[in-house]
Order: structure tokens, then sequence, then C-alpha cells
């Protein structure tokens, strides 16, 4: 059995396969990686090599992880470094790991990427706790944040995780449509108020978690119990006359229609 | 020189004549039932885009819209705003495709359907995307920008005056700055009656009246719990709306629009 030492001194045990051609593992630079094993139902197949095995490091005396991801939006239109701030805040990441996070992803906007490099210049990102949680951003994607929403949900290998939301609709709704835990923290610099409402009320109704930017953890710790009480989205409320069809029964009602 | 009293009469009858036009032609103040017509005969839709959040969440309220009953569908969006576009050409295609499905399921294909015109289904030139100039940039107030918004309106009666398929008989609209020029401009043209008498409309309005055509839905965006946004306050004061649509009830509760449920799906 190899035995190979990574980066940083621990020493990696591979998981017994019995398979001895299995030589060339390499230990990635990342510390994102907590495990490294091999799919071993793979190598029994002669498809190995197009089937991309399961890599999982193993670090003797660390409890196996499997993906957690807590995803931090701001939105294209308005910068708000103030949450990306808060997020990378020492106390924010000890909740993060308090429940078993083990991915930060960041959406920053235009401006938000001082605020990380920031953070990974400073000695909070040095601290043993940071060092396990992988902690990544990017400015903005035009085709929408669907990948990183499903990575928040857990698809693929993961755990759910949670969004962080500015309080914009378009991130709110992507969030209740795939039933993921949402913290939604409104904008305090943006003079229109609407946002808070918005979040007020979702949050009296029971599908988000209302965050202020100076007790996120707190909110992390609210949606873990969101998670098991987030009602099913869209509400099944059509108001007072419930044979109305919505918004394709007034446009058919307005140009007169006969059925 | 004619006396004081003679211009005096004149200004007031004309007075009172632009008053009950305005009167007679506002949604807010006189309503009327659209003409009765059947599911499946020539309609046109009229879309207004806006930018970003507006345009995901139009988008989204139309997911339920059946192509075969609105048959022609004009989106508006504002210059430099390639992202709308984008996404409306995507949105037609998706429509195209559920509605292919759908048949495909309704009614079994069966071998002389497949080469008629059965299957084919929504042709390309069921939709057009026109681009107006923007009526104010980002974060520029409405009021700052008269010029633009000049321009912005040129452009918008240009557009409805002449449209191939002539005034659509609906304007639906989530309230983008454009979209209040857009009205405006729609108002103007029922105002004073004008018909496409040139232009390519012309042929196809012949015998129609403008009553009747370009009555506007406004839905209030569903990030609006409490207040609608100023262009919803703006239509609804000015009295411009045939429909207002809400989608929390606290704002019916407090006088604002009628509330049908969540519509975003």
């Amino acid at each position: 059995m190899p035995r190979k030492k990574p980066r940083w001194g621990v020493p990696v045990r591979l998981i017994p396969c019995g398979v001895d051609w299995v030589t060339d593992v390499r230990v990635l630079e990342s510390p994102r990686i907590h495990h490294l094993s091999f799919d071993l139902s793979d190598i029994g197949r002669s498809s190995i090599l197009d089937h991309r095995p399961k890599i999982v490091m193993s670090i003797p005396g660390q409890h196996a992880k499997s993906r957690k991801v807590c995803f931090v939006t701001v939105g294209a239109t308005a910068s708000f470094d103030s949450l990306i701030k808060v997020t990378l805040n020492p106390h924010f990441l000890e909740a993060l790991r308090t429940y078993d996070y083990t991915d930060l992803q960041l959406q920053y906007g235009k401006d938000g990427q001082k605020a990380l490099e920031e953070f990974r210049r400073s000695k909070d990102a040095m601290s043993e706790g940071v060092q396990d949680l992988s902690i990544s951003g990017f400015d903005f994607n035009k085709q929408g944040l669907g990948s990183e929403m499903r990575a928040a949900k857990g698809e693929g290998n993961g755990v759910e995780g949670v969004v962080i939301s500015h309080a914009g609709s378009g991130s709110i709704l992507d969030a209740l449509r795939i039933a993921v835990p949402i913290i939604v923290v409104p904008n305090p610099d943006l003079l229109d108020n609407h946002q808070e409402e918005l979040a007020e009320e979702l949050a009296i109704q029971g599908y988000v978690v209302h965050g202020h930017l100076d007790d996120l953890p707190a909110a992390i710790r609210r949606a873990e119990s969101l998670r098991k009480t987030q009602k099913p989205w869209p509400p099944n409320d059509t108001g007072d006359n419930p044979s109305d069809k919505g918004l394709v029964g007034v446009m058919d009602d307005e140009l007169g229609f006969v059925d | 020189m004619p006396p004081l009293p003679y211009i005096l009469a004149i200004t007031l009858i004309l007075l009172t004549t632009a008053t009950l036009r305005l009167i007679y032609i506002l949604p807010a103040l006189h309503r009327r039932r659209p003409a009765p017509r059947k599911r499946g005969t020539p309609t046109h839709l009229l879309i207004v885009l806006g930018s970003g959040g507006h345009t995901a969440e139009m988008l989204s309220l139309l997911a339920p819209l059946n192509p075969a009953h609105y048959t022609y569908r004009t989106y508006v969006t504002g210059s430099g705003d390639d992202f709308s576009a984008e996404r409306a050409h995507e949105f037609e295609r998706r429509l195209v495709a559920k509605n292919a499905e759908e048949k495909e399921k309704s009614e079994p294909v069966s071998l002389a359907h497949r080469d008629g015109k059965g299957t084919t289904g929504i042709s390309r030139s069921d939709y057009s995307i026109h681009t107006v100039p923007r009526a104010r940039q980002i974060h520029q107030s409405l009021l700052s920008s008269p010029l633009s918004s000049l321009r912005c309106l040129c452009a918008c009666l240009r557009l409805l005056y002449w449209h191939p398929n002539g005034y659509p008989d609906l304007i639906l609209t989530n309230g983008p700055a454009t979209s209040l020029i857009l009205i405006l401009a729609a108002t103007i043209l029922r105002y004073f009656a004008f018909l496409p008498v040139v232009g390519p409309a012309a042929q196809s309005a012949r015998g129609r009246t403008v009553s009747g055509t370009m009555r506007v839905v406004y839905v209030e965006s569903w990030a609006r719990v409490k207040r609608p946004s100023l262009s919803g306050r703006i239509i609804v004061w000015c009295g411009l709306c045939d429909r207002m649509l809400v989608q929390w009830k606290g704002l019916q509760d407090r006088g604002w629009g009628e509330y049908k449920g969540v519509l975003v799906r």
C-alpha cells in the first residue's frame, strides 16, 4: 500500500482496495479535500478510465465530512460589501464550522473582490479553524446562479446547506423553488425599504430566515430549524376566489375570450 | 379681435371637450367590457420587459401562457438591455417546445398529419422583439431626464403605430420605466383615436376602431409587500391601467389592485 505525504504533512491512509496498480495517487494541494479513496465498484470494471473514479481522501483522525455549502449572493445591481465582510467574520466562520459546513461560496458583485482578498491576507484566514473551510468567490454569472443554488441544495454528493441572499426577489424565488433554506439579509444602505418588508413577511410566513448584518451567526442556527419546517413553494393560496385562474384568467377576461 | 367673453367661452368649450374625452378613454374612469371574441382568433399581446429583475419576473408570470390563444406576442425592451431580449428569445423557444409537446400528447400523430401543417405548431414569426431608447439610465430619476423620455415616447408611438400587426389588444407590464412611457404613448393614441392609416398595419386596421385595443394589465412585483412601486403608484394615480394585480394580500387590503394569489412560480 503506497503512502504519500500531502503538503500539509498529514499522512494519507489509502483505504485498502486490493488493487495494487492504483499507485499513482496524487494528493491535491487544496485543503478542500478531506478524503481520498477510490470507488471500489468502479475499479472492478474495465471502464474505470472513462468513468472518472470518485476520489476521496481520508486523513486519519478527521471525521468524514460530506460537502455542505453556504452560498452567499449579493446580486448584480448594487454592491453589498458589508454582507461579504460579515460572512468573512471569524464568528460567522465559527458558526459555519459548528454546523459542519465545508464550503463558503461568495457571489460578491462588482467590487466585493477586495473584501475577499483582504480576508485572505489577514491573519483570520491563517487560523486553524478556517483552514478546513473552503472559501471561494466570483463576481457575477450572467447565466444565472442555478448551479450554485443546486450546490447549496447538496446535489451531487453533498448535504443540504444554505443560501444567504441580499433580498433580491430573483435569488429568493430561486431558492424557494428548489427548497433550500435561505437567509435573507436586506441591504440597509438602500433607500427603499421594500426589501425589508419582503424579508419580514416571508419570515412571518415561514419561508425564509430574516437575517441582519449584526446577527448572522444566529441566522445560521435558525436556518437549521427552518430546514425542518420550510413550507413548499409556490403557496396554494389563490386569493379570494379559488376558481380564478391567476394572471392568465385576468388576461383572458381583458381580451374578452368567451369560453 | 373678438371680445374677451368669446375667447373665454371657446377656451372653456375646448377644455370641457378635452376633459370629457380624457374621462372617456381613461380606463380608471370609464370601464368598458372588452368585445367578446373566440379563442384562437388572432390576438396581439405586448409585453414590456425591463432590466434584470423585472424581466425574470415577467417571464415567470408568463409561463402558463398558451400561444394558441395569444397568437402574436410583441416584446419591448430598453436599448442596451440585450439580456432581456435574449431571455425573451429563450422564453419563446420554450413556449414552442412546450406547445409542440402538448400537441403530441393530445392528438396522437398520424402519418397524414406529419407532412401537413398540423405539427408545425407555432412558427417563428409569431413574436417580435423591439428595442426603444431607454427612458432613463439606471439610477437616474425619470423627471431629470425629459429629453431621453421624449425620445423614448417618440419611439413608442412609432412602434405602436407602425407595428405590422396593428395595435396590441393587451399591454402587459410589471413596471419598468420604459413601460410608463409606452402606456403614455398608447393613451395618446387612444385619446386622439389615431388609426394607422399609413404604414404596414393600415390594411388590417380598416374598419376597426382604437377603442377596446391597448388595454393595460399591470402586475405589481412580488417583491412589493405593503406599498406598490413608484411605477405602480403613478399608473394607478393617473388611472392608466384597466387591471392591477398584486401578489400580496396586504396590498389588496390597503386598497391596491386585486390579489389573485402569488403569480410568480
